[in-house]
C-alpha cells in the first residue's frame, strides 16, 4: 500500500537532478561507471509526468500487385531538440516498416523459404508509455493471404522505447537498477504464466522444449501497466503462433527494482515546449471479484458478484472495504415473490437481481468503487448505487472536498456545470440543481473528472452528470497531490503547502536553499511582491505567480504553520 | 483465454501392440557398442511426425544424421502434435512417430485399419509433484498423494507440514498432464473437485475455470519432468520425493522413481528391417543415439 507522500515526489525528483543530467549521453550511459541515481521507492510513488510533445498518425497508402499496402506512421513533434526530434521519427518509421519486413520473412521460412502473395499488408504503431522523457511505441505488422482458399493472418508485434533526451534506444536492463536481480524475477514470472496456461503440457501447442529464460537483446515493451515480454523467434522453445504471444507483468511484481521513472527525468529541465501532465500510477491493491453466483429460476434471473479488496496490508481497512461491497438485496425475499406470482401467473417473467462491483480508478494511492444493485420485479426497476472512495494516502474515505483544495466553493463550480449541462440538453428543465442538493458521497472520480450522482428531484431529472476536471480547473485539485494537475516541473518547490500540514517526510531531505524558497513559495502564491532579486526572477519564471501588490501577507493557519515549520528546518542547517 | 491441450496420453499399454522396448535395445545394441550412424538425405529421411514434447528430440537425430544446422532442422522436422501423428501413421503418411503412448482411440484406430502398432520406448519420461521450496513437506508417498487429491487429507499438518490447508490444484480436463495424473497417478481413483478462480472468458465475461498451481506455502501440483527439470526455478519450487525417492535423471532412468514413464517411437509392424524408419529406430537406441537424447534434455533409457 502506497504511503503518503505528497509532494516528496518532486523534492526527490530534484534531489536526483545532478545524476539525472549527467545521463546526456547514449540510453546506457547509465549503465557504465558508478550510477549517482536516488530512486523513489516504489511503493511511495503515486504519480510520474507525461511528456510535453505531440504525436499524429500519417497514413500512407498503396497497391503493389494484387497486394494492398496501408502504413500508419507515428509523427513526434514538440522537442525543443529538433535533432532528438527527427531522430525519433526517423527510428520510430523504420521500425513500422522493420515489424513488416520481419512478419513476411518468418512467414516465408515458415512456408520452406517460398512467401506467399499477401492479399493486404497493413503496419502501424500506438504510443503505450510516455512518460518521464521515456517514450515507448508498439508497432503492429499484420499480413493476410489465402492458403487452399483459406484466408489466413499472421500478425507480428515489435516495440521500441527511446530515452527522450538523447533519442536513443533503451534495453531492457535500461528499465532497471544496476545490479537488480530483474532477470530472475521476469523469469520467475514467465515460469508461472508457463505453468497457468497449461504450456508444460507433452501435448503442448505453444512450447516444444523447456522455457530458457529471457535472452540478450530481449524483445520487450512497458507501460504504466507494468513490463511486457514479447515472445519472439529468440525464444525459439515458444512456438510461433502466428500472432504475438506476450508475457504482461504488472508493475507491482517489478516496481521495486525499476530505475526508469528517475533514470531520464531530472524533474528541472522541460525537454518539450509544452508541459505535460500528471498521470498516477496504478495502485498495488485492487478489487478482484471471487464470487460469482448466477441463478435462473422459473421466471427471475440473479447476478451477483462479490470479492475481497487484494494487497492491503491494513487488515481492519481489507475488512471495511470487502463489507462495503457484499450484496445486501434481500434475494429470499426476490425468490418468495417470484414463486408468488409464478403460482398466480405460470407464463409471466417475474424480474432481475443484478449487484456487482465496478473499479473506476485504482491509481495514485486511490479507489474509487461503484457496487451497483438493480432489482426489477414486473418492469419496475430500483438501481442502487453505494460509492466507495478511499486515499490509501491518508487512510481515509473520501469526501467529495477532499477532490479539492480547501479554499475552493467545489458545490458552487459544480453545480453551475451540472445546470449548464441541464441548459444544453433539456432548456425545459424544471428547476436548476442547488449546490446543497450535492452530496459529499454520491460520486466516483478517475484521472479525467467526475461522476456526480443526484437524488432525481423529478421524474424529467437526470441523476448522473459527467463533470470533467479542465471545467472545474485543474488548478483547483487536491486530487495529484496537490498541484494542478500540469507537470510541476518549473512549479512548485512543494506543492500543496497551502492546503495542507507539511511533516518531516517533506522537509528533511531539502536543502537549505530550496527551504527558503518553499518558505517564500507559500506568500508566492498569494502574490506577494518580493524585493529580492533572486527571488523576484525564481518566482517571475513560475507560470502560476502572478504578483499582487495588494497582497497583505496574510496566512491561513495551515500556511502559518508550514512556514514556522520550514524556518525551523533553515535554522537546524 | 485459456489454450487446452486434448489428449488422452500415457495411457496403458493395450490390444494389438506390441512392445519391444527391452528387447529392442538388446538387439540393436547387444553389447553397448556404438551402431553405425545410418546414411540419410532429406529425400530418404523416413516421413516423421509426433508429440509436441518430442520435437527438440526429432530436431537434434535430424540434424544429426542429415548435417543440418538447428535452424535447418527447425524448418525440416514438423510435428502434427500426438493424436495427428498416429493418424498419420496408422494413415501411412508417416513412416514413424515420436509420441505419448497411444490412447484407447488411436488402438481403435489402428485396429479397424488393420494396422499392428510397435511400441518401443526411446527416452524416459516423469511425472512430478511440485511444491513452494519453504513448505517444509519434502516427501509423499504414493498413497499420500492419491488421498491428497481424492480430498481425504486436507491439511499439511497430516503430512508432517504446518497447520495449513492444502490446495491441490489440477490441471485442464483432457490435457496430457491430466490424463496421466489420472491413469499413473491415481489410478482410476475419483479425483476430488480442482480448485477453481474466476478467470475473464472469450467475451470478458467472468467464467469460473480451474485454478492454476500459484506455488503459494499452501499449494501443490504437477507437471512432466521434461518441461520441469530445466524449467523451474529451484529458490521457488521444489520437486516432491515419492515414496522417499526424489525425481531425477538417475532415479527416472532406473525407473526407481514411481511416476516413470517415457516418449515412444511408434512404426508399422510390417516395416520391412532394412527401412528407414528402423533404421533410424536402431540408431536412437544405440549409444550415441541415446547421448544425443540426453543432450537434447531427455533422460535415456539406460
Amino acid at each position: 500500500m502506497r504511503k503518503s507522500i505528497l509532494a516528496t515526489v518532486l523534492l526527490l525528483i530534484i534531489l536526483t537532478a545532478t545524476a539525472a543530467c549527467q545521463k546526456s549521453g547514449s540510453g546506457n550511459t547509465a549503465e557504465t561507471g558508478t550510477e549517482n541515481l536516488s530512486i523513489m521507492p516504489f511503493s511511495e510513488r503515486r504519480f510520474i509526468f507525461t511528456n510535453g510533445l505531440d504525436y499524429s498518425e500519417k497514413l500512407v497508402s498503396s497497391q503493389e500487385g494484387s497486394t494492398k499496402i496501408s502504413k500508419s506512421y507515428l509523427v513526434f513533434s514538440g522537442f525543443k531538440n529538433k535533432d532528438v526530434e527527427e531522430k525519433i521519427n526517423q527510428d520510430a518509421a523504420r521500425t513500422i516498416d522493420q515489424t513488416m519486413e520481419e512478419l513476411l520473412a518468418n512467414t516465408a521460412a515458415e512456408n520452406g523459404g517460398k512467401a506467399p502473395v499477401p492479399e493486404s499488408k497493413e503496419s502501424s504503431a500506438n504510443v503505450v508509455y510516455n512518460c518521464n522523457n521515456v517514450l515507448f511505441i508498439e508497432c503492429y505488422a499484420n499480413e493476410e493471404f489465402t492458403v487452399n482458399s483459406e484466408l489466413v493472418s499472421r500478425q507480428r508485434l515489435k516495440a521500441v522505447g527511446y530515452d527522450l533526451n538523447t533519442g536513443a534506444k533503451l534495453q531492457l536492463k535500461d528499465l532497471f537498477k544496476k545490479g537488480s536481480g530483474y532477470e530472475k524475477l521476469i523469469n520467475d514470472y514467465i515460469l508461472m504464466h508457463i505453468i497457468e496456461n497449461n504450456y508444460d503440457d507433452p501435448d503442448s501447442a505453444f512450447m516444444s522444449k523447456p522455457f530458457q529464460g529471457i535472452r540478450e537483446g530481449q524483445s520487450f515493451s512497458f507501460s504504466v501497466e507494468g513490463l511486457k515480454i514479447i515472445l519472439d523467434e529468440k525464444n525459439d522453445e515458444f512456438e510461433d503462433l502466428g500472432y504475438p504471444n506476450t508475457v504482461n507483468i504488472p508493475l507491482s511484481v517489478i516496481g521495486d527494482e525499476l530505475a526508469v521513472f528517475d533514470r531520464y527525468y531530472d524533474g528541472k529541465t522541460n525537454l518539450f515546449e509544452k508541459n505535460g501532465i500528471k498521470k498516477l500510477l496504478p495502485n498495488l491493491s485492487e478489487f478482484k471479484v471471487t464470487k460469482l453466483f448466477q441463478e435462473s429460476g422459473k421466471n427471475y434471473n440473479i447476478y451477483i458478484e462479490e470479492g475481497e479488496f487484494i494487497n492491503i496490508a491494513d487488515a481492519a481497512v481489507k475488512t471495511m472495504l470487502d463489507n462495503l461491497t457484499v450484496c445486501r438485496i434481500d434475494l429470499d425475499g426476490f425468490r418468495k415473490k417470484a414463486a408468488a406470482q409464478a403460482a398466480a401467473n405460470p407464463g409471466k417473467n417475474f424480474g432481475n437481481v443484478n449487484h456487482d462491483v465496478s473499479t473506476m480508478l485504482n491509481s495514485g494511492g486511490y479507489m474509487s468503487i461503484v457496487v451497483s444493485d438493480a432489482v426489477d420485479e414486473n418492469g419496475e426497476i430500483q438501481e442502487t448505487s453505494k460509492y466507495i472512495n478511499y486515499d490509501f494516502n491518508n487512510k481515509s474515505m473520501m469526501k467529495l472536498k477532499d477532490i479539492f483544495f480547501g479554499n475552493f466553493d467545489y458545490k458552487t463550480a459544480i453545480a453551475l456545470i451540472i445546470n449548464n449541462q441541464y441548459k444544453e440538453y433539456n432548456p425545459d428543465h424544471l428547476a436548476d440543481v442547488s449546490k446543497d442538493a450535492i452530496s459529499e458521497d454520491d460520486f466516483f472520480f478517475d484521472e479525467s473528472g467526475l461522476e456526480i450522482h443526484l437524488n432525481p428531484q423529478s421524474e424529467e431529472s437526470y441523476r448522473s452528470f459527467w463533470i470533467p476536471y479542465e471545467k472545474i480547473g485543474w488548478e483547483n485539485l487536491a486530487l495529484f497531490g496537490g498541484g494542478t494537475g500540469k507537470a510541476e516541473v518549473d512549479q512548485y518547490i512543494i506543492a500543496g503547502s497551502d492546503s495542507r500540514y507539511l511533516t518531516d517526510s517533506d522537509l528533511s531531505a531539502l536543502t537549505k536553499e530550496q527551504l527558503e524558497i518553499a518558505r517564500n513559495e507559500i506568500f508566492a502564491r498569494h502574490g506577494y511582491v518580493f524585493k529580492t532579486q533572486d527571488y523576484i526572477d525564481y518566482f517571475n519564471s513560475k507560470s502560476w505567480y502572478k504578483p499582487d501588490p495588494n497582497y497583505s501577507g496574510n496566512l491561513s493557519d495551515i500556511e502559518e504553520y508550514n512556514v514556522n515549520l520550514i524556518k525551523k528546518y533553515e535554522n537546524e542547517h | 483465454m485459456k489454450p487446452t491441450c486434448c489428449r488422452k496420453a500415457f495411457l496403458s499399454i493395450g490390444l494389438g501392440v506390441s512392445l519391444m522396448a527391452a528387447l529392442a535395445m538388446a538387439s540393436c545394441t547387444p553389447d553397448g557398442n556404438a551402431t553405425a550412424k545410418p546414411s540419410f538425405t532429406k529425400e530418404t529421411y523416413p516421413k516423421v511426425d509426433g508429440s509436441t514434447a518430442t520435437i527438440p528430440l526429432s530436431e537434434s537425430i535430424a540434424a544429426e544424421l542429415l548435417s543440418l544446422t538447428s535452424a535447418e532442422a527447425h524448418s525440416f522436422i514438423k510435428h502434427n502434435a500426438t493424436h495427428n501423428a498416429y493418424v498419420n501413421l496408422i494413415g501411412g503418411k508417416a513412416d514413424i512417430i515420436f509420441v505419448t503412448e497411444p490412447s484407447q482411440d488411436e488402438l481403435k484406430l489402428a485396429k479397424d485399419s488393420g494396422v499392428e502398432l510397435e511400441v518401443v520406448p526411446i527416452v524416459k519420461e516423469a511425472f512430478v509433484f511440485l511444491v513452494n521450496k519453504q513448505n517444509p513437506v519434502d516427501a509423499l508417498t504414493v498413497k499420500q498423494i492419491q488421498d491428497i487429491y481424492q480430498g481425504t487429507v486436507t491439511n499439511w499438518n497430516q503430512l508432517g507440514g504446518p497447520n495449513k490447508e492444502i490446495i491441490a490444484y489440477q490441471r485442464p480436463e483432457n490435457s496430457g498432464s491430466q490424463t496421466i495424473m489420472e491413469t499413473q497417478v491415481m489410478k482410476g481413483l475419483k479425483m476430488a473437485a480442482a480448485p477453481t478462480a474466476l478467470q475473464p472468458g472469450e467475451m470478458g465475461e467472468l467464467i469460473d475455470d480451474i485454478a492454476s498451481y500459484d506455488n503459494s506455502d499452501r499449494a501443490i501440483g504437477y507437471s512432466v519432468y521434461y518441461y520441469a527439470n530445466s524449467m523451474y526455478s529451484k529458490d521457488t519450487i521444489k520437486f516432491v520425493k515419492v515414496n522417499g525417492i526424489e525425481p531425477n535423471n538417475k532415479s527416472i532412468s532406473s525407473g526407481e522413481y514411481p511416476f516413470t514413464s517415457a516418449y515412444y517411437a511408434v512404426l508399422r509392424k510390417t516395416e520391412p528391417a532394412a527401412s528407414g524408419a528402423r533404421k533410424l529406430l536402431d540408431w536412437i537406441l544405440s549409444t550415441d543415439g541415446q547421448k544425443l537424447a540426453e543432450k537434447a534434455g531427455y533422460v535415456p533409457l539406460k
